[in-house]
């Protein structure tokens, strides 16, 4: 390792793992202009030191605990039912409960889907009047014969009424 | 405080207890404190900050994640709290010169030597980069481990180091050239 490394390094010690101050140690030992970088380092070092030590303090420290205290009554309610759910649903256990129930119904949706109970069955008996229920494949079906059935009735240059008056008789 | 009686305080407070969260209080406000002023040097300022970090604690602290440390937590609040603060004011350090003055009056000789380096070091820190002097305070003012001042932080391991690689050689060079002028002003 180069001077130059080194002296980063010696920077910052405190945060080196104990292979690398053990190389760092060794340099010294062998390396005097490097030697004398690190006297300046442990000199400034010694001074922040001194500066960390001397904590600063609140002037009047009951005084400041109850300028908190009651700017936290001033707070609204900040537990409420709302906050609870919450809370709940940051739970890991909750979070992967859910993702689980999550999966669980993409699995069983796509297992029915193959099955073939999700998707229309062709031999479903058509819609009767009273029933709502569209049905895809039988509608298709019906629109298919019932757009040759009435073919000629369609034409862009007819008005609507006379559309409606053809299929009409031609149902009849 | 050890750490489950910690626990305990924080789990009655997210039910809405402020006696439990008093205690939570009287026990971190001197970190949240100290913390706050060594960034912004105005006793009041800090003060504001410290309360505006509680409140925020108090608000959520349902959300608060047992795997860190009660404290890391707080000192993120009041970190990121104090960067803005800084942000907006860039005057600081014109501020509490005077503050500084009358309490050096009431030291002892020793005590005197003491508070110029507190002076000369806060006012060095001032001259570094935003990141620079957060990692500084952290690290080498509040002595926090590594790990702790990256968690607060949201920083990369190296991405700290190298904030504090820098401005340690700051702080170092800026001690070296005032006590070396302090030294030929003291010898002419």
């Amino acid at each position: 390792m180069s001077c130059q490394e080194i002296e980063r390094n010696l920077y910052l010690y405190a945060e080196l793992t104990e292979t690398e101050k053990r190389e760092v140690d060794n340099h010294l030992t062998t390396c005097s202009s490097c030697r004398e970088v690190w006297a300046a380092i442990v000199d400034s070092q010694q001074k922040i030191k001194t500066v960390a030590f001397i904590r600063p303090e609140p002037e009047n420290a009951a005084r400041l605990t109850h300028k908190i205290m009651s700017g936290i009554q001033q707070e609204p309610a900040a537990h409420s039912w709302m906050d609870t759910v919450d809370n709940l649903l940051r739970k890991v256990v909750v979070r992967y409960s859910f993702s689980g129930l999550s999966l669980g119904l993409v699995l069983l949706f796509v297992t029915q889907f193959y099955q073939g109970s999700v998707q229309p069955s062709g031999e479903t008996p058509m819609a009767s009047e009273a029933t709502v229920t569209l049905h895809s494949v039988a509608f298709k079906q019906t629109y298919s014969q019932f757009k040759d059935k009435y073919a000629e009735c369609r034409s862009p240059f007819r008005p609507a009424e006379t559309y409606r008056d053809c299929l009409l008789s031609k149902i009849k | 405080m050890e750490r489950e009686v910690e626990q305990s305080l924080i789990a009655k407070s997210a039910e809405g207890d402020p006696s439990a969260f008093r205690q939570l209080v009287e026990s971190h406000q001197a970190f949240a404190y100290g913390l706050a002023l060594r960034f912004v040097r105005e006793p009041e300022a800090a003060e504001d900050i410290v309360q505006e970090s509680f409140i925020k604690v108090w608000r959520n602290i349902g959300r608060y994640d047992s795997a860190y440390r009660f404290k890391t937590w707080l000192g993120k609040i009041v970190t990121n709290l104090c960067l803005d603060f800084v942000k907006r004011n860039r005057r600081a350090n014109v501020i509490l010169d005077g503050v500084l003055k009358v309490q050096e009056t009431s030291y002892q000789l020793d005590d005197l030597e003491k508070s110029e380096l507190k002076e000369i070091v806060t006012r060095l820190a001032d001259q570094l980069t935003e990141k620079q002097k957060a990692v500084f305070i952290l690290r080498d003012l509040e002595l926090l481990s590594p790990e702790e001042v990256c968690d607060m932080l949201g920083m990369s391991s190296g991405n700290m180091k190298s904030n504090l690689y820098h401005a340690r050689i700051k702080i170092k060079e800026g001690l070296e050239y005032y006590y070396l002028e302090k030294r030929l002003t003291n010898e002419s």
